[in-house]
């Protein structure tokens, strides 16, 4: 047993009472002991004091150990409840055993009361252990079953997204074995690369995705700028890029401290969807980045003058496979990655749109300096 | 495509996201059948728009499953809730039994097919098209 046993004892006799710590003494076990003898006082101690273990007379005015145990195993079922009583029937003490109790010691037998509390007591330990562990156990399975879940619509979602592209280019195949024509089977070709970058993008996000799930933070000075231009560069071939002119400001007199893979993952997709969904109807196609290193925190914006997304659009924007046009060429993985990545670094992301207006993307991320 | 306020009639209407299955559905089409008209769209509420308000008249839909905005599954709920009986035939890249399955439950879903389309598929359909003629 650990630490000090509170020990409750509704007891009419204070006799009765010196002699169970009489012999708890003896057996050098580490006790506080109450004595309570009436109803009310035992629903007080109950409630406002730690008990550790209940011993209970049966007879007492106006108040038997029955009601008493079953008041305790209403409230309180694990705690050790044990009948100390002068003479009672041997049915008697079993139907309590029934009810609840955890053991009974006739007052003539006080020497063996150390010995009932110490298994009573570990016994008790010994339920609540397997009782947090199947609780725990439980809560696991449910969260397996909640992953599994979405691992099932995951692989379905991705095998689906990855055969798309594949069946493209499968059928674009059939079509060059009836044509003859050079020129012709070159703009096969061509559609049949489309497929391909298509597909190559869905593995590159699915990738992304997955590096974000695995990969730790790794803090270290972030250069928000050089994180931009990077991204630039790698965007640059993408058709439309050259398209868009580019307004930056970026203020960094107090350094920012992050994690420049996250933040690199979030730019390119929030910048290649500035792209993507760019505006053909407008004459000036513009993308806006703003960012301001606050102590605490890294403030971006991101905005655009593209399409636009619908009012109905925005409230799955973030989630998984969720995709808002009918332009829309990826996967719709890109701001679900984009969400993971700001949850990863604790921050907070908020979009504003307008169709055939813009969008604009609001970030703050904790400057882990 | 541009708005036209004169009601469009075709035999068969392609909707997918994917432009090159438009291409290739077009190429087969006007290589193996050219007297049969066909139109493609991107959108599935572009389509539904036009046949609730009857601009549009067709004898049998080409269905992707898999779409952004509104899916084949959304636009064959709204072609039942809207009393329209367009026959329909599915065409996707999944095999998944599960989606045939479904595709069975709406019964204006003639046939399913499985992407890539190839001239066996073409034939497939024109046979749909005479069946319901």
């Amino acid at each position: 047993m650990e630490g000090t046993l509170n020990i409750l004892c509704l007891e009419d006799s204070t006799d009765d009472f010196g002699l169970i710590n009489h012999h708890l003494k003896k057996a050098n076990i580490d006790y506080l002991s109450r004595r309570v003898e009436s109803r009310e006082e035992f629903i007080q101690a109950l409630n406002e004091t730690t008990v550790d273990i209940v011993l209970s007379d049966h007879s007492l005015p106006q108040f038997n150990s029955l009601d008493a145990l079953t008041m305790v195993r209403r409230n309180n079922p694990g705690l050790p409840f044990i009948l100390v009583t002068g003479a009672v029937s041997e049915e008697f003490a079993v139907n309590c055993l029934k009810l609840g109790a955890d053991d009974y010691v006739l007052k003539k037998n006080l020497k063996d009361l150390p010995q009932v509390i110490e298994n009573a007591v570990r016994a008790r330990a010994e339920e609540s252990r397997k009782a947090r562990m199947a609780a725990d156990l439980a809560r696991r399975n449910e969260e397996l079953a909640k992953l599994n879940k979405e691992l099932d619509s995951f692989v379905y979602s991705v095998s689906h997204n990855l055969r798309a592209p594949l069946r493209s280019v499968l059928g674009l195949l059939n079509l060059t074995r009836m044509e003859e024509d050079m020129e012709t089977i070159r703009s096969y070709h061509d559609l049949m690369e489309k497929s391909i970058r298509k597909l190559d993008e869905n593995l590159a996000e699915i990738l992304d995705y997955s590096r974000n799930c695995a990969q730790e933070l790794k803090i270290e000075q972030v250069d928000i700028e050089a994180v931009t231009m990077d991204t630039f560069e790698k965007l640059m071939f993408m058709p439309g890029f050259d398209k868009l002119e580019k307004v930056t400001s970026f203020d960094q007199r107090i350094p920012y401290h992050g994690d420049s893979y996250r933040l690199s993952v979030i730019l390119n997709n929030l910048i290649s969807n500035a792209v993507k969904y760019r505006d053909l109807k407008k004459t000036k196609q513009v993308l806006r980045i703003e960012a301001v290193v606050h102590k605490n925190e890294l403030r971006l914006e991101i905005s655009d003058n593209g399409i636009g997304i619908q009012d109905g659009q925005l409230p799955k924007l973030f989630r998984m496979f969720s995709r808002a046009t009918d332009q829309s060429e990826g996967v719709g993985l890109g701001l679900y990655i984009v969400k993971e990545a700001v949850d990863v670094l604790k921050g907070e992301i908020s979009v504003a749109s307008k169709a055939g207006e813009g969008t604009t993307f609001t970030l703050r991320i904790p400057n882990y300096d | 495509m541009e708005a036209e306020s004169t009601v469009r009639s075709c035999s068969i209407v392609l909707i997918d996201d994917d432009t090159v299955v438009h291409f290739i559905f077009g190429r087969l089409i006007s290589h193996y059948c050219p007297h049969i008209t066909f139109q493609c769209f991107s959108s599935a509420s572009e389509v539904l728009e036009l046949l609730k308000s009857k601009l549009l008249s067709v004898e049998l839909i080409i269905l992707d499953v898999n779409m952004p905005h509104m899916n084949g599954w959304a636009f064959l709920s709204e072609l039942s809730r809207l009393e329209l009986s367009n026959p329909v035939c599915m065409l996707s890249s999944s095999d998944d039994s599960r989606d045939v399955a479904k595709a069975k439950s709406f019964p204006t879903v003639e046939n399913y097919f499985v992407k890539p389309l190839d001239r066996e598929k073409i034939e497939q359909i024109i046979g749909v098209l005479d069946r319901i003629r």
